[in-house]
């Protein structure tokens, strides 16, 4: 590996060819590799192989969510948002605190059924508002002055912003764990031997209308035009009568709403929180994110669904490495992607502009 | 240049004249009053997970050591918080761990240590105690379980915590090597499991007493299948599911409550069913939470602990009214029974300091070599006779607890002897 | 700067040069002989109220540790100050250089399978294991972390900026995870111990002052003089090459790729050879550090090596003055001092003082952001800024950069590249 990319850039243009061969050769064997891997788990175990499958795609439609945010900032001003990750864990806190309220006024220890529903919708929207609203505040105050800095500032804002939402998670909640009321309704769903979690289904009729909606926002709606516009050439945008600094705001808006529906999910699917679960989530998600291309919003959900795949079948199936192995996998994987398809699986491959 | 220079020396000279300001300041307290004052050092965890058990046992020792007049025969005693995590860890920490144990050698007043929570800090603190010159300075542990550091265990162990071959450590609680043999024991004799998954959290901790756990089931004939789980972990359900395909009925959970275990608990639950149909068993590093014994997943879990419970000790007309006062004072119960553990080795420390010369090596002496340190049942606040071998500095108070979780509280199902 | 203007400084910097080649080196070298000589000679007979006060505010193994994160510091330098790559996995080096002085210098010997000593000093218990001379242990580490720089930077080299950082990123928790599982239950051969790490590391011969006298000799755990003598000749040195390399033909060359790659790719600066050597270099520095940290520590264990050691240089770099190793080195001096022994020991006399009950370390996370966010919206260059470093990050800014006025609407690299929402 380390001597292809050499040989590629010193060696006269033939040997260039002939180590890009070798390169391609070499991805089809990990390829191929994997393959044998995954038809040797799924026929040891069919049902054990699907369940996995299922709760890893369950877990990566929440990855994704929190990589949708991380991908529309970047998307628009080049900005690993590093504080986005503890954007979520405030969302989660925030939506527990909001569950726990509403559970408390209607005094039920579990409130399901129709009223659950509108307790989890209110949620979502008050979550969603809670993490815009945030999410726009850090923008107005921190990154917007660093706009025309060069990268490493606001990189270093963000971590320093991170550590910031970090910090009011570690005052609100304390270092321990919190456990929290879910209004999802529990238990699962056999299809053919294969557990499925209800909350699986109450996950996907989420994700996939937020991803549509975004989708059309992005590609059919005039603040979606700006955005683009904007993304491609900020000055230029402005001189075509955009205005740069609200189209941003409104992004950021977008990105935090992202992590507030994010933020409830994860708190109505996996039921615990802690003020450092940003972090780690935030990492994933930054990785599926890079997975996908960042940038690019179907890559950010794709990413996200690959990298929970990966690591439920890693830790579910018979020859699975094991949960200890999981971040280690995740990475593995991820570095060989870029080895090989520099731009993410679903990126263009940009030139920087001079 | 010249004018940093010149900013140098300013400040040279303003430290320098700061340090004079403080000598004189200090050298007129201390000199007249000769050593009748001594400080204890308190190493603990004060940030991260383990934060609240700690804040509790320095709230019971503070309690405790105000009760008793803030006094140890003729000596003055006074205790230090020593912190050995770091925020940015968010738990113990190693490079921490290390400058405590050089802070608690260089305060000459010092002359014992209490702690540490982590067994793999104190393998780190222990050896530069041991080596301090004018001691070996004591330290004495409430909750160190790990069996390396008083007795033969891996390669090495434990000579090699103690370079000048002379013993400074002791502790009050049982080891983890009673702990795993105890809880494998009870899972098959009461509650005869016949499969169980061994999870570890990958810490020296939680590794030690699960592989204690899945030696001594393999011995009894129960089949075992091991596996790890990351504390930074979305959920567990991947885990369990690939479980649930083996037909375990047992779970033994070889960790801490700290590693994200009120989710794995959760999601065990949720893929293998209820703590009846599959039996839950954890070691001490589960007991002693609060929030996890409210967990509705939690019910029905068994638990060991090396010693006793909050509610055994409380039985103890002494520590019932240490109890009640903590309460009185603090406005809740302590957040687990280390608290208590923290007590009984400052207790031990407090007796070690009446009867020496106030120096370390003086202290030391008192706890490992001749007859060692023993408090009587009427005053020691774990309830009863507490001896600690001269030797190897391990406790007689072998205990081990079986308990289970049952209406969001921890109650004890019977003590488990110990052999 | 999308001119090429490679290493020609502007007109007024010369002096600039000048006095940083005098003044700082000899301010580091008085520092150095002043620490040692106070706390080898002085303190040790000073009343015990100022020993106290000084082992509370600034004990002389908290300044190894501020040393030992310096020399990291200083290496993360190279590579972000420097040659401009962005590395979030720093940390791995630190790992690497550790763990390399844990398998040459005590008994472990992988579980007693290998056992030899060249020059070493095992201790009167040892069973075995390797033991090599100190100094051929930091040549060793040195030479495994300049392949693992290399093997992490070749990947990178075509990459974009981001994905570059994601890729270090992906190796800083890799590999202390390899370590953290590395017995025979996890990776199936004794690699490192796992989580029980591995100890104790011998120790080294070297000088040692121990109340005033001075003597050659086996070091103990107390030695810190002593090893404080040596940790601060290999930050000497660190900074020594780092200053020599960036006037150097290659730290020219690393200059040009950090301000415009393009621009210093079409003006024949050799990237991939230039990268490369960023990264090895830096990673020696790491490896040096990792060295150091174990002969501190004086024994190894996976848990110190997290995202957040990562993040902590980063900012001691980004603080102290990207590019400018003086400003790196205090900053780092700064920062490790004031996470370990500075809040916690403010917050006591604080809490003392006023009879209050605020738990410090706590805010720890909000001063510690506060700190990085308004540093970068009000002083971007950091405490000592490197003159170069100044210009760029103010550039854009009206009034900030009358020099390079006529460059300005040529600039702005971070808006004017193609990002595509969708």
């Amino acid at each position: 590996m380390a001597q292809s990319t050499t040989a590629a850039g010193t060696l006269p243009r033939t040997r260039l060819n002939l180590s890009a061969y070798g390169e391609r050769i070499a991805g089809y064997t990990i390829l191929a590799a994997v393959a044998v891997w995954l038809g040797i788990n799924f026929i040891d175990n069919p049902q054990q192989f699907m369940t996995a499958s299922v709760i890893g795609i369950s877990n990566g439609a929440l990855y994704a969510l929190i990589a949708l945010g991380y991908s529309l900032v970047y998307g628009i001003i080049e900005l690993i948002n590093f504080a986005h990750g503890d954007l979520f864990m405030l969302g989660t806190l925030f939506s527990a605190s909001v569950v726990a309220a509403a559970f408390g006024l209607l005094n039920e220890p579990v409130a399901m059924g129709p009223l659950g529903w509108v307790v989890f919708a209110a949620s979502l929207a008050l979550a969603a508002a809670f993490c815009a609203s945030i999410n726009v505040a850090i923008e107005f105050l921190a990154y917007r002055r660093l706009r025309h800095a060069p990268k490493l500032a606001p990189l270093i804002t963000a971590v320093g912003m991170s550590f910031i939402l970090q910090f009011i998670g570690l005052k609100w909640n304390h270092s321990g764990q919190r456990d929290q009321p879910s209004v999802l309704p529990q238990g699962s769903i056999s299809l053919g031997g294969v557990e499925i979690d209800t909350s699986f289904f109450v996950v996907l009729a989420v994700v996939v209308p937020v991803l549509v909606l975004m989708t059309w926002i992005v590609t059919k709606t005039r603040a979606g035009k700006a955005m683009r516009a904007t993304a491609q050439d900020p000055d230029a945008a402005r001189l075509m009568g955009v205005n740069v600094n609200r189209i941003i705001s409104f992004t950021f808006a977008m990105g935090g709403a992202l992590a507030g529906v994010a933020g409830l999910m994860y708190e109505q699917v996996v039921t615990t929180t802690r003020y450092d679960v940003g972090l780690q989530l935030g990492l994933i998600a930054f990785t599926a994110a890079v997975l996908g291309g960042i940038g690019s919003l179907p890559g950010a959900v794709l990413g996200g669904v690959l990298i929970g795949l990966i690591q439920g079948l890693n830790e579910g199936v018979k020859y699975g490495a094991g949960q200890r192995w999981t971040q280690s996998v995740v990475f593995s994987i991820l570095i060989l992607m870029l080895v090989f398809r520099p731009a993410g699986l679903l990126g263009k491959a940009t030139r920087e502009k001079v | 240049m010249n004018r940093r220079i010149k900013a140098l020396t300013v400040l040279a000279a303003a430290a320098a004249t700061a340090v004079a300001a403080t000598a004189c300041d200090s050298s007129g307290g201390d000199s007249g009053s000769g050593t009748t004052e001594v400080v204890v050092g308190v190493d603990l965890p004060f940030q991260g997970s383990s934060k609240d058990a700690s804040d509790s046992t320095w709230n019971a020792m503070s309690l405790y050591l105000e009760q008793s007049g803030n006094k140890a025969g003729k000596y003055k005693v006074t205790l230090k918080k020593y912190d050995d995590s770091t925020a940015a860890a968010g738990k113990w920490d190693a490079a921490q761990c290390t400058k405590n144990a050089n802070d608690h050698v260089a305060n000459t007043s010092e002359v014992a240590v209490m702690g540490t929570y982590n067994s793999g800090c104190a393998q780190l603190q222990i050896p530069v105690l041991n080596q301090d010159p004018s001691g070996p300075m004591l330290m004495v542990s409430h909750a160190n379980t790990n069996p390396g550091l008083t007795k033969t265990w891996d390669t090495g162990e434990p000579g090699k915590w103690y370079p000048t071959n002379k013993r400074n450590y002791a502790r009050v609680v049982t080891t983890d090597d009673y702990q795993g043999k105890a809880a494998a024991q009870m899972a098959i004799k009461d509650l005869g499991v016949k499969n169980c998954l061994v999870l570890d959290d990958t810490e020296t901790y939680g590794k030690g007493v699960a592989k204690q756990f899945a030696d001594e089931a393999t011995k009894q004939g129960i089949k075992v299948s091991t596996a790890a789980w990351d504390a930074k972990a979305t959920n567990y359900n991947a885990l369990f599911n690939k479980a649930k395909t083996d037909a375990v009925d047992c779970v033994f959970t070889g960790g801490v409550f700290d590693n994200n275990g009120g989710q794995l608990v959760k999601d065990k639950v949720k893929i293998l069913g209820d703590n009846k149909t599959v039996k839950l068993i954890g070691p001490d590093g589960m007991v002693g939470y609060p929030e996890f014994d409210k967990m509705p997943e939690a019910e029905g879990a068994y638990q060991t602990f090396p010693g006793l419970g909050l509610s055994d000790l409380a039985k103890s007309p002494v520590t019932g009214k240490f109890l009640t006062d903590y309460k009185a004072k603090y406005g809740a119960d302590p957040a687990s029974p280390y608290a208590l553990y923290g007590v009984q080795a400052l207790q031990v420390i407090l007796a070690a300091i009446e009867k020496s010369d106030g120096t370390r090596k003086g202290v030391t002496e008192q706890v490992l070599s001749g007859t060692g340190v023993s408090i009587p049942a009427s005053t020691a606040i774990l309830g009863k006779d507490i001896k600690i071998d001269p030797a190897t500095g391990d406790v007689n108070a072998i205990d081990m607890t079986i308990q289970t979780i049952t209406g969001g509280k921890e109650t004890t199902v019977k003590a488990w002897p110990v052999a | 700067m999308s001119q090429p203007t490679i290493a020609v400084p502007t007109p007024k910097r010369p002096q600039s040069i000048d006095r940083t080649r005098l003044g700082w080196p000899l301010g580091f070298t008085i520092a150095a002989v002043v620490v040692v000589v106070f706390y080898g000679f002085i303190l040790p007979f000073l009343v015990p109220g100022v020993r106290v006060w000084v082992q509370d505010w600034l004990p002389i193994s908290e300044i190894n540790v501020a040393l030992i994160w310096a020399m990291s510091a200083l290496g993360l330098n190279i590579v972000v100050g420097y040659a401009g790559l962005l590395d979030l996995g720093y940390v791995a080096f630190w790992a690497l250089g550790g763990y390399t002085t844990a398998w040459l210098m005590s008994d472990f010997g992988f579980g007693g399978k290998v056992n030899f000593n060249i020059f070493g000093s095992p201790g009167a218990a040892s069973t075995g294991g390797i033991h090599l001379n100190v100094v051929l242990v930091f040549l060793a580490a040195a030479a495994v972390c300049a392949l693992f720089g290399v093997i992490i930077g070749a990947p990178t080299l075509r990459l974009r900026s981001d994905y570059l950082a994601l890729v270090t990123l992906g190796f800083g928790e890799i590999i202390p995870q390899i370590f953290r599982n590395g017995d025979p239950d996890g990776l199936g051969f004794n690699l490192s111990n796992a989580t029980l790490g591995i100890g104790p590391i011998d120790s080294m011969t070297f000088v040692r002052i121990n109340k005033g006298e001075v003597a050659v000799g086996q070091m103990n755990v107390f030695d810190h003089v002593g090893r404080f003598i040596l940790f601060s000749l290999l930050t000497a040195l660190i900074i020594f090459v780092s200053l020599r390399l960036r006037q150097g033909r290659l730290g020219r060359a690393w200059l040009a790729i950090r301000e415009d790659e393009l621009a210093a790719s079409a003006m024949g600066v050799p990237l991939m050879r230039a990268k490369l050597s960023a990264y090895a270099v830096g990673a020696i520095a790491g490896g040096i550090g990792g060295v150091a940290y174990a002969l501190h520590l004086g024994r190894m264990l996976p848990d110190p090596f997290t995202f957040a050691v990562s993040i902590t240089l980063l900012a001691m770099v980004v603080l102290g003055g990207m590019g400018n190793v003086w400003g790196v080195l205090l900053g780092a001096l700064v920062i490790s001092w004031f996470n370990s022994t500075g809040l916690p020991q403010i917050g006591d006399s604080f809490n003392s003082t006023f009879g209050t009950n605020v738990d410090f370390p706590s805010f720890n996370f909000l001063i510690f952001g506060g700190v990085l966010v308004l540093m970068m919206l009000f002083r971007r260059e950091g405490f000592l800024p490197e003159s170069r470093t100044r210009l760029v990050l103010h550039e854009g800014e009206a009034g900030d950069t009358q020099a390079e006025e006529p460059e300005q609407e040529l600039v702005d690299e971070t808006t004017v590249k193609s990002g595509d929402v969708k």
